[in-house]
């Protein structure tokens, strides 16, 4: 059974770069991975580029500064799970025996303010309902209305992401926020404030992913990926751009579909992970994909975090980078920025932010269409 | 708006002629699955099985939003609200609210269906389906 393994991440910080364009922040984030797994682009056998904004064959741009080796590079755009669909592209080119050394990497330069062209139809954004941060709201409302998830929860987790943040010099927002300032700040869809909703940034990320015995050549700071899904929407998951669902449905939800196809297929339980980077596009979606993703009981995710379970320090800590709501939402490059922030977890090479004895980490993201990757690594 | 033209959004969402307004949703014929807007595939079977029927009935409000800064491509004015609404039938579905702002609002309130203005455009005005506590 070929084991495939990271060989080497890299990201470049995400921000707000007006002097950098995809191709830097994406040469960039693949240079620092290549360099982190001691290789160069002719070790590279094949690319598989994320990116949601650009122009068309936008990889072949970023990596024509690298070298250009003449290898197969496919770009590919799976909304803010673009990144992490790249991996599992590659994790299959791996698995199939068919390369030993793929690289996956993720740029954006965003548009600034709410993201347009999620798939909505004319005629829903010409009558208001075509926002993302909509959907957001109201999947939270619905949670604070059947389980009493409350305001100041969703305020403690934008707290915590920014206490965070503080020493991740690869966020956007390094300042902590207090509750008070959190709750008072601009009400965008209630019960959204500006500090709970995630702001669309810059930035580039990227993976060299090996078959085992090809990275030990290289590197012995490999991670392996023993799990890597991909699943989509059906008609029970409100998520953008959908209209309807049933009011009733005897499947789970996506998030918990995912989850449970990677567990399945890691042979492990949401009780072996150590460390998880969750798309917390929002404070509310925090809550609602903690539970999904089996780290509480439905229902629980805002009293276990107030309590401090998904702190550093806690039970299971959850985005102790900073997250996506700290980090900001360079979509082509966040799910696999969170595949970064997990491989240095699990290297114990996280800083101040080290989850200690971190063996088996998590990530998920979720984006429009309804794509959720869950990937799971272990040391 | 005396005077104008009206015409809907989008052809196919929804009657705004009959006296009362209805939805136009897809009933799949094979597993009775309900979608809107219509479409010909039902999203369970994936057979192109699907029935046109209408919603007239009253719903309840699931939960809602509102928002107070336009969205991209948005044509009507801030601020509004925005709900989800659960029908007897068997469905939820996400529209704009007539209030402008959540205070009245209360999750599991009754809710009817109704035609109102979207925006005004080119001297036309584009109607929408709203939902509407019902009072």
């Amino acid at each position: 059974m070929t084991e495939v393994v990271i060989a080497g991440v890299g990201m470049h910080e995400f921000g707000r770069y007006n002097d950098k364009d995809y191709r830097t922040l994406g040469s960039v984030a693949a240079q620092r991975a290549l360099k982190d797994a001691n290789m160069n682009m002719k070790d590279v056998q094949a690319a598989f580029c994320a990116n949601v904004y650009e122009v068309s064959a936008s990889g072949h741009n970023v990596l024509e500064r690298l070298g250009l080796p003449g290898i197969p590079i496919v770009n590919v755009e799976n909304a803010c799970a673009s990144g992490a669909s790249a991996v599992r592209l590659a994790y299959q080119a791996i698995k199939s025996g068919q390369y030993d050394i793929v690289l996956a990497v993720g740029f954006e330069k965003s548009p600034r303010g709410f993201l347009h062209g999620a798939g909505y139809d004319h005629w829903q954004e010409s009558t208001g309902l075509g926002a993302n941060p909509l959907y957001f709201a109201l999947n939270i409302h619905e949670h604070m209305v059947k389980y009493g998830t409350t305001k100041e929860q969703l305020a403690h987790i934008a707290y915590k992401s920014h206490k965070h943040a503080v020493h991740n010099r690869y966020a956007m927002f390094r300042k902590e926020l207090s509750v008070e300032e959190i709750l008072q700040a601009r009400m965008v869809c209630d019960p959204l404030t500006l500090y709970m909703l995630c702001a669309p940034n810059d930035g580039g990320a990227a993976a060299v992913i090996c078959n085992k015995e090809t990275a030990e050549r290289f590197t012995q700071n490999y991670v392996t990926i023993a799990a890597s899904v991909l699943e989509t929407r059906r008609r029970r998951d409100m998520f953008v751009p959908a209209v309807s669902a049933p009011a009733q449905a005897s499947y789970p939800f996506l998030a918990e579909r995912a989850a449970q196809s990677a567990y399945k297929m890691a042979g492990l339980g949401p009780e072996d992970i150590d460390v998880a980077e969750i798309q917390d596009v929002d404070a509310g979606s925090e809550i609602i994909y903690s539970e999904s993703l089996g780290f509480c009981p439905i229902g629980e995710g805002g009293p276990r975090a107030l309590a401090g379970e998904t702190s550093l320090g806690g039970r299971i800590p959850i985005n102790v980078s900073g997250g996506i709501l700290s980090r900001g939402e360079p979509v082509g490059a966040s799910s696999l920025g969170q595949i970064a922030e997990i491989t240095w977890q699990l290297r114990g090479e996280a800083g101040p932010n080290q989850v200690q004895g971190a063996k088996v980490a998590l990530s998920h993201s979720e984006g429009a269409g309804g794509n959720s990757c869950v990937t799971i690594l272990v040391k | 708006m005396e005077g104008l033209v009206k015409v809907p959004v989008k052809d196919g969402l929804f009657q705004f002629t009959s006296p009362s307004p209805m939805l136009i949703v897809s009933c799949c014929s094979a597993c009775g699955e309900l979608v809107f807007p219509k479409q010909d595939y039902c999203p369970e079977c994936c057979t192109d099985t699907m029935e046109e029927k209408t919603i007239s009935s009253l719903g309840k409000l699931v939960c809602f939003t509102g928002i107070t800064s336009p969205p991209p491509g948005f044509k009507g004015e801030v601020p509004y609200t925005v709900g989800i609404v659960e029908f007897p039938e068997g469905i939820r579905i996400l529209g704009v609210m007539t209030e402008k702002n959540i205070d009245r609002l209360i999750p599991g309130m009754d809710i009817e269906i109704v035609m109102d203005t979207a925006f005004i455009e080119d001297e036309k005005e584009y109607l929408t389906y709203k939902f509407k506590p019902v009072q």
